[in-house]
């Protein structure tokens, strides 16, 4: 069963779909090669199916949202031989839960019925995988018997993601949406092959548009640039970093009362990410984003997060003979250091003072602080 | 209903500095508590009552990022700060400490006040860490150091232009001006490691007031050199929009474009900065109430292929006079499109054709629309895409 978790459906909640496929049967290196497969020019991958385990484990384990708490997850993966697949989740799989073009056609459909239950679902999916983008907004991605003889099509066992989303993309069903598309971009002379890209399944396209169908796609060219050796995909790492605090909003009277992370954020911080990433693997990356109405809410954090502050004190000479202190909005201190800098402390997201008691004949500093997640570095030097 | 005003409160006054007016009199602003909730939105409103304690003044500027400033509110006493320019508290006075915001993972940008004069100089062959935005600093820099041109083979070379003039240049830095009549996106041909590239120009023929400048801007990635077309700066609202667009403040850059897309209409000073506030509407799924403007923009200045094909997705989107949009979309597809999004949008539209009777007949469109695809830079904002070879 791909279902993980009992499906809850009398009141609105959170429903996931997630999908990675690593491991492509039909491909040169695969189980049953064949023409058709060869004819793709692709090899296996060796990480998409963990990072798409890893995301569904953060929905299972982490993922907060007070008006739609998870309330369905399927997961669909395809991993090659020894790739690692979070414990979470590889413990719940049961049965087959490859992402054949079957698996995924029916799985998206139930995946669909619980999402037009309540217009106040939030819908989430995450797809990974070898990936043709032909458009900012779109890609196909490649299933596990993607090839396949019994296709009639090169690419009928490959997901149209931009054709899915359109067909989600209506007032009769969930009115949030996130969709993360994960893919490993061919390199020009393979995709020129595919020309239109027809055959990929898609879904009918109501009339009428969702109130946030938001669309994350990020896309990098080649298998090295993908992902860490051994790890998960770059795109993934990101997501996860922000997810896991890497990024907050504070509380906003409108969409939480907690801090929390909006389609916003992940627009603002995602791309920037990812780039920094892809450059320490000196590749490029590119993350794009569709369907960004409004500021929907993904995900509250359960308490007000913590920000590594560190305060340096130049020169050095005059550090070993300053006090500093720093105070919160009530004039409480939260963090003290005698001659000893950097100071360095973890503190709950906010605004606070800062006060240096310096030597005779040197200023003394008080200033404000601002700190935000994850972390928030700040120096001073003390000019006579 | 107004809000009423603490007792005990404090009275903060808040000056945005830009060299735009529009957006030091109506950048929206964000006050947040010391707890960091937001606790007021406002437009254009720039005078508070609030309780004592410490809050932070956040607004989105021309340049595409967050400027915050913090204040301590005392009860009955005035405070002023001050949004963007030099950043520091207007009480704060006789200060001999230097205090530096070091760069943290939660706010990658590059911020150019934050660099040194040596950074400066670098500036068209810095690291594009953070895809840094295109501001008056880029401009003046090369102007105010008269960089003498080293002549370098390996250099970047622009090799041919069309619809525009080349009206200065410095290493890794173009300045375009549109010819007076186009009739067709102007574009321009570079050579960058060995390999041609051709980048639509977002300038726009001399409608009054400034000239419709856009500069081009070798930016260096780890996977190598990019030319991109920036907005020049004198065209404050279509270089804001670009500037939010490329730092992801697309609410902002939607917002702003709500407001601004009239006055760039009217005038017809600036199409294909007007072209972009659309795409930026389109984007944020505002653009619908705005079909009359679009079907001006698509008519009066077919030569922008983006105006026709943003109108033909909402004619399509509403199911409504799909032949028009059929022939709005195939016109485009003709032409060479200026904005990235466009091109995007464009052969999306083509591939999920609502009419099944249209589709065989689209068939060759799609495919000579796709062959580009794979040459397409998708992080540049106007169209550029590499040659085959």
């Amino acid at each position: 069963m791909a279902t993980l978790i009992a499906e809850q459906t009398a009141k609105p909640g959170t429903h996931v779909l997630v999908i990675g496929v690593s491991e492509y049967l039909h491909f040169y290196d695969g189980k049953q090669p064949n023409n058709k497969g060869e004819l793709l020019d692709m090899a296996q991958l060796s990480s998409a199916a963990r990072s798409a385990s890893e995301f569904a484990a953060w929905m299972l384990n982490e993922y907060q949202h007070t008006d739609a708490p998870l309330s369905s997850l399927r997961v669909l993966l395809s991993p090659s031989d020894g790739e690692t697949i979070h414990p979470d989740i590889a413990a719940r799989l049961a049965g087959d839960c490859s992402a054949t073009l079957s698996n995924v056609e029916s799985e998206l459909i139930a995946f669909r019925a619980l999402c037009d239950l309540h217009q106040e679902n939030v819908a989430v999916v995450y797809v990974a995988g070898h990936g043709v983008q032909l458009t900012k907004n779109g890609a196909i991605v490649l299933l596990y018997d993607c090839g396949s003889n019994q296709h009639a099509t090169l690419l009928k066992g490959a997901i149209d993601m931009a054709g899915v989303h359109a067909g989600f993309n209506h007032p009769n069903t969930a009115q949030t949406q996130f969709w993360f598309v994960d893919a490993c971009r061919q390199k020009s002379k393979i995709a020129k092959r595919f020309e239109t890209l027809a055959g990929g399944f898609t879904l009918d396209e109501p009339v009428g548009a969702a109130d946030s169908p938001a669309m994350f796609l990020a896309a990098t060219t080649g298998t090295q640039a993908y992902a860490r050796i051994g790890g998960v995909t770059l795109f993934n790492e990101a997501l996860l970093w922000a997810l896991r605090g890497g990024i907050a909003n504070s509380p906003d009277k409108t969409l939480s009362q907690k801090w929390h992370i909006s389609t916003l954020e992940l627009v603002k911080s995602l791309r920037p990410k990812v780039r920094e990433l892809a450059d320490q693997e000196n590749a490029e990356q590119t993350v794009d984003s569709k369907g960004i109405k409004r500021a929907a809410l993904f995900h509250e954090y359960p308490q007000i997060p913590t920000v590594k502050l560190r305060v340096d004190l130049l020169p050095d000479n005059l550090a070993t003979r300053s006090e500093g202190l720093v105070e919160d909005k009530q004039s409480t201190i939260v963090a003290q250091t005698s001659c000893n800098w950097p100071m360095q402390e973890c503190l709950e997201a906010g605004l606070y003072k800062i006060k240096i008691g310096t030597p005779a004949g040197f200023p003394d500093v008080s200033d404000l602080l601002s700190l935000s997640p994850p972390d928030e570095a700040k120096e001073y030097e003390i000019m006579p | 209903m107004s809000t009423p005003i603490p007792t005990n409160a404090g009275h903060l006054s808040v000056d945005v500095e830009s060299s735009s007016y529009y957006f030091s009199s109506n950048a929206p602003l964000e006050i947040r508590d010391g707890k960091m909730r937001l606790i007021k939105k406002a437009e254009s409103e720039r005078q508070f009552d609030l309780e004592p304690g410490l809050y932070q003044v956040t607004a989105v500027l021309e340049d595409g990022r967050e400027h915050s400033q913090l204040v301590e509110i005392k009860g009955g006493e005035q405070s002023r700060v001050k949004i963007g320019g030099a950043e520091k508290p207007l009480g704060d006075q006789g200060l001999r400490f230097k205090q530096r915001s070091l760069r943290t993972l939660a706010e990658p940008n590059f911020t150019r006040a934050d660099t040194s004069v040596e950074a400066e100089l670098e500036i068209p062959f810095a690291v594009d860490v953070a895809a840094p935005n295109f501001t008056r600093a880029d401009t003046s820099v090369e102007a105010e150091l008269e960089i003498p041109f080293a002549v370098d083979v390996a250099a970047p070379k622009l090799l041919d232009f069309e619809g525009v003039k080349l009206v200065r240049e410095a290493p890794g830095l173009w300045f375009f001006n549109s010819h007076d009549n186009v009739d067709n996106v102007p574009a321009a041909t570079f050579e960058i490691s060995g390999q041609k590239s051709l980048l639509s120009l977002p300038t726009s023929p001399y409608g009054g007031g400034a000239p419709n400048t856009c500069v081009v801007r070798i930016d260096q990635s780890s996977a190598g050199e990019h030319a991109t077309a920036w907005i020049d700066p004198e065209r404050t609202v279509a270089n804001a929009f670009q500037n939010m667009l490329a730092s992801g403040q697309l609410m902002h850059a939607a917002g702003m474009a709500d407001q601004a897309v009239e006055l760039l209409r009217d005038k017809y000073h600036d199409p294909t900065g007007a072209t972009l506030g659309a795409l930026i509407l389109h984007k944020v799924g505002r653009l619908d109430r705005l079909q009359s403007w679009m079907e001006n923009l698509a008519r009066d200045f077919a030569w922008i292929p983006d105006g026709k094909i943003l109108l033909a997705n909402l004619l399509v989107n509403r199911r409504d006079d799909l032949d028009l949009a059929l022939q709005l979309a195939v016109e485009a597809s003709r032409q060479r499109m200026l904005y990235t999004d466009s091109y995007s949008i464009l052969l999306d539209l083509l591939r999920r054709w609502p009419r099944e009777t249209d589709r065989d007949g689209l068939l060759k469109v799609i495919i000579k629309l796709a062959s580009f695809s794979p040459f397409i830079n998708w992080n540049s904002i106007c169209l550029s895409r590499n040659s085959e070879d």
